[in-house]
């Protein structure tokens, strides 16, 4: 038997589960060397360093979890792979094999879901789906219908499409910003921390529908997951990177290899929540 | 039905406190209801509130205009500029600020009693209230539906009409109550200090000639008028913004 869960040294190491289809450009589908991003200070004397020579490749196909303590800029890196926000400095900044400075066009194939659900109250949730089709200029257009019927069927909400987000549950409203990323068929899914808001049992049920939707595509989704839950880390991640604080540095990394779905009652993911722990408590300064 | 019933309780119990005011002061000092009915229902019936009000109306609907055009442009600018908020902010608190008779009579002696002078004038009293209130929404603004729109690489028509100005529809329809509301009640100042028309008009001449039943008759106009467009813009609010809870 295999061991489920072991600490690995590099940044780049291969997921548990590779896939056989590799991105175009390359082996990796997101590819950062050498990254430094500076925030100004807020009184505006000087600057915060967030990451220094910072290295990430993440695999096609891979459910990379980023774990860490609050602030140290986990969904700072989610925003640099989207595009959202440019480092100081970068020897690499690729996103499916393409530079995202030059080619910044390429994170059309990244869709995004935050912390909130952040729908335009104003919208229906067909509508809020929409936005991020048009956005994204997903094609054919004439698909549109079929990918939202498709894709609200898979989270339970054929039935509400036509509600507005103030009519639907917390809960509801949060698979809504999940079909409108999914349903773009992005390249790489990026999640900031999506459930933190959730009450635990509709938390529990969206990282099963996540898992479930993730795993039914032929050619899996690669997905960049954060959050600072372990249980939800070792949940759902095949590969866990622990940040320390600012300036970021990953200081351990695990390889998950357990199928889904996990249960925290489960020994083999007790033991690698426990490993997580500790190293979160002596490599991050974070008591957990 | 609840909602409509509680309207017209409120409008007789006022009607109802005017009487008993009347009655405790004297019908020849304060009219009361049952002594204004008359002669309201013959403005009404005669068709003599026509031509008053709609010289009126359109003199109001001129200036809104203006004031709540400029007023909105105003608070969109100075939300988003800098520079432009640093420099008009003290000239906001100056209209702001300004007494509405004294920009009245300067308005009437400056441009003489023509349309242009209510639109001025209209406009002065009403932009710097709908600018400041419109800034403050504009700030108001979630950033993370900014992100969300970055993220979603929406295009700038797609921002227009997809987040902004939803966002924007609500407040713009409580600005222009409160907007037309001051219009309605600037030019009836106006036509009472200057204009030879309108309701403001009708009330000066009747306060002239002491005939405080006509005086109170015009007012009823008035305040009738008002209700009526308050209402349509209610109705306007609830057919654009169905969305809201």
């Amino acid at each position: 038997m295999t061991e489920p869960g072991h600490a690995v040294d590099t940044a780049t190491a291969l997921p548990a589960d590779p896939p056989e289809t590799t991105s175009a450009g390359g082996p990796f589908d997101v590819e950062l060397r050498n990254v430094t991003l500076l925030f100004p200070r807020p009184d505006g004397k000087g600057t915060l360093p967030v990451y220094e020579n910072f290295d990430l490749a993440v695999e096609p196909g891979s459910f990379t979890v980023l774990l860490g303590p609050s602030g140290c800029g986990k969904s700072t890196l989610l925003n640099i792979v989207d595009g959202l926000l440019a480092p100081a400095q970068a020897d690499t900044l690729k996103v499916l094999g393409r530079d995202l400075r030059t080619d910044p066009d390429v994170t059309r194939q990244c869709a995004y879901v935050f912390q909130n659900a952040r729908l335009l109250k104003w919208k229906t949730l067909r509508g809020n789906v929409e936005f991020g089709l048009r956005g994204l200029k997903v094609q054919p257009k004439a698909r549109w219908a079929e990918l939202m019927d498709r894709y609200f069927g898979v989270v339970g909400l054929r039935d509400f499409m036509d509600y507005y987000p103030h009519q639907v549950s917390g809960g509801m409203q949060q698979r809504a910003a999940i079909v409108r990323a999914f349903v773009n068929e992005p390249r790489i899914l990026l999640m900031d921390e999506p459930f933190s808001h959730l009450d635990e049992i509709t938390a529990a049920e969206l990282r099963r529908e996540l898992v479930r939707l993730w795993t039914q595509d032929a050619q899996r989704r690669t997905v960049m997951f954060v959050t600072h839950d372990i249980s939800e880390a070792v949940q759902l991640g095949q590969r866990i990177i622990v940040l320390t604080p600012r300036p970021a540095t990953i200081c351990h990394e695990e390889i998950v290899d357990l199928p889904y779905p996990r249960f925290s009652n489960d020994e083999r993911v007790f033991a690698i929540e426990q490993t997580l722990r500790t190293v979160l408590a002596e490599r991050a300064g974070v008591q957990v | 039905m609840q909602d409509r019933l509680a309207q017209l309780a409120s409008i007789v119990a006022v009607i109802l406190v005017w009487g008993a005011m009347s009655a405790v002061i004297g019908s020849s000092i304060l009219p009361g209801p049952v002594d204004v009915a008359p002669r309201f229902a013959e403005l009404i019936t005669t068709g003599a509130f026509l031509e008053p009000l709609l010289e009126s109306l359109v003199r109001t609907g001129v200036g809104f205009v203006v004031g709540f055009v400029s007023g909105i442009a105003l608070g969109i600018v100075i939300a988003k500029v800098r520079w432009f908020e640093v420099a008009f902010t003290p000239l906001l608190d100056v209209a702001l600020f300004a007494p509405t008779l004294v920009v009245i009579f300067l308005g009437i002696a400056i441009i003489g009693t023509q349309l242009l002078a209510v639109a001025i004038i209209t406009g002065i009293a009403v932009a710097p209230n709908v600018a400041i209130y419109m800034r403050d929404v504009m700030r108001d603004f979630d950033p993370e539906m900014t992100a969300m729109a970055d993220s979603y690489r929406a295009g700038r028509w797609q921002r227009v009409r997809d987040v902004y100005l939803p966002y924007l529809v609500p407040p713009m329809l409580a600005a222009a109550r409160i907007g037309f509301s001051m219009a309605w009640k600037v030019v009836l100042l106006s036509e009472v200090f200057g204009f030879s028309g309108g309701l403001g008009f009708q009330i000066r001449i009747n306060y002239g000639i002491y005939d405080l039943v006509s005086l109170l008759a015009w007012l009823c106009i008035f305040v009738i008028a008002l209700l009526l467009i308050e209402q349509l813009i209610r109705s306007t609010e609830k057919t654009v913004v169905r969305w809201q809870p």
